[in-house]
């Protein structure tokens, strides 16, 4: 089970707002409150991949990682920001009218206040922005290892890239039943799938020995023998589906080439998880 | 096989009647969201003296309040609408407007769910803007349009690894992970 991205994400988001709200008063330094943003949203991929004992962070944890630092960075930042630039703006005018022996009118510090506040608002959503696009800069640094349960980064329908030519760019298929479901359900059991995909004796969800056979040809819903499906059927091929993806599919191989059933039935031959999204 | 990965991608529904993204929705839905966040931020900078310059002072002021902790903002190294600056310097203006212009060429260049490119080249890109900054810093001046090319190079490069990095994170959040919770789904069941 994979660990905990809130916690990592708290953190950079924390650090993220609190030296956005703070430094930002102080000239210069406050320049980088871009830099601030974005290495918040660093930090944060960077503990979570060191939760996951770096084992590098797919494309989308740094984004989600990001986004949730970056909402959290924004918040801190409206909650003490604003009120410290209203604050800190608030003492410069006034030493500033105490120089001058003006004094301001009412309304035009309220104006202040109220612009003060609309503009922390429009930079908290810039600092959201910014710390998501640092989660996923941090994605990009700390990156799985190549062959490692790599993310996609190849192209729709093409080889990924940087994965080994045929292999599949969404990484290793899961070390559970690889090749689809378990081939069969305990006698009675009222979910399993029975060999060749039909569901189990006594199950509710289909005959022993699975769905019917075969359907009319042409339609478009029936499951052909074998658990593919009909001829005409744009839900895969007669005869059931492939043992074997082509050498760079973006599925990958399946786990094993399984025999197709007699019955046909709610599961594919090769289940639906055939080596493909698993890491 | 190749039928079954077709109507995974091609957006067809597979066997329910749950809408799922494909991997093209998400990728133009990633990189609709950049361009449109990234011109809305070109929006704001060329936006605030444009406002001042039409009597909008309030609004103006905002714009130019909104964009104070990221940039000093002085004038003299400022584009300007009429006689009003820009709300950022000349240097994150083209950092802006550059990696809007990348956002653009993205998809004529290359395409949508291209691979991210090598680092190094970010790294290239960002160097004479280092060196930029770094001559600044030291004393030895730097000019209007040595800040502006710079900047734009390295704006207008990182979209090119901007994108390819969130249209990945938008596929596997939306195509990826749907397709691997169906399993679940149904041994659930």
């Amino acid at each position: 089970m994979k660990p905990s991205k809130v916690k990592p994400a708290v953190l950079g988001g924390v650090v993220a707002g609190l030296l956005s709200a703070i430094l930002g008063i102080i000239p210069f330094v406050n320049y980088c409150c871009c830099l601030w943003s974005l290495l918040g949203g660093v930090l944060a991929v960077h503990l979570y991949n060191k939760s996951l004992n770096k084992e590098g962070v797919p494309m989308a944890d740094g984004a989600i990682c990001g986004a949730i630092a970056g909402g959290i960075a924004a918040a801190i930042y409206v909650v003490i920001g604003i009120p410290l630039n209203i604050f800190v703006g608030g003492i410069i005018v006034g030493l500033m009218s105490g120089l001058a022996d003006t004094s301001l009118p009412m309304g035009h510090v309220a104006g202040n206040i109220v612009s003060s506040i609309l503009a922390g608002i429009v930079f908290a959503i810039a600092i959201a922005v910014l710390t998501t696009i640092g989660g996923v800069i941090g994605a990009l640094i700390f990156a799985p290892k190549k062959g490692a349960g790599a993310p996609p980064m190849g192209g729709v329908g093409g080889p990924g890239a940087g994965t080994p030519a045929g292999g599949s760019p969404y990484g290793a298929p899961p070390a559970g039943p690889v090749g689809g479901m378990p081939p069969a359900a305990p006698p009675g059991s009222p979910y399993g799938a029975a060999p060749g995909g039909g569901a189990s004796p006594g199950s509710p969800y289909g005959p022993p020995g699975g769905m019917p056979p075969a359907a009319p040809p042409g339609s478009p819903y029936g499951a052909a023998p074998g658990g593919g499906a009909s001829p005409g059927s744009p839900y895969g091929p007669p005869g059931g589906m492939p043992p074997a993806a082509p050498p760079g599919s973006p599925y990958g191989a399946p786990g094993g080439p399984v025999p197709p059933g007699p019955g046909g039935g709610f599961n594919p031959p090769g289940g639906y998880n055939q080596g493909g999204f698993g890491r | 096989m190749q039928r079954w990965a077709d109507s995974q991608t091609n957006g067809q529904q597979t066997n329910d009647a749950a809408f799922r993204f494909t991997h093209r929705q998400a990728a133009w839905f990633a990189y609709v969201g950049m361009l449109v966040i990234s011109l809305a931020g070109v929006l704001i900078v060329v936006g605030a003296p444009w406002l001042r310059a039409h009597g909008f002072e309030f609004m103006s002021g905002i714009l130019y309040d909104a964009l104070r902790p990221v940039c000093h903002q002085i004038p003299s190294r400022s584009f300007h609408y009429h006689e009003y600056p820009w709300a950022l310097c000349s240097r994150c203006s083209a950092l802006l407007i550059g990696g809007a212009l990348g956002l653009l060429l993205v998809p004529i260049i290359r395409s949508l769910d291209t691979a991210v490119p090598k680092r190094h080249w970010l790294l290239i890109a960002a160097i004479p803007s280092a060196v930029d900054v770094a001559v600044g810093w030291l004393g030895i001046p730097n000019t209007f349009l040595s800040r502006t090319v710079t900047g734009g190079l390295l704006g207008s490069v990182t979209a090119f690894y901007l994108v390819p990095a969130m249209v990945a994170a938008m596929q596997e959040l939306l195509v990826h992970r749907s397709c691997r919770q169906e399993p679940v789904a149904h041994l659930g069941q």
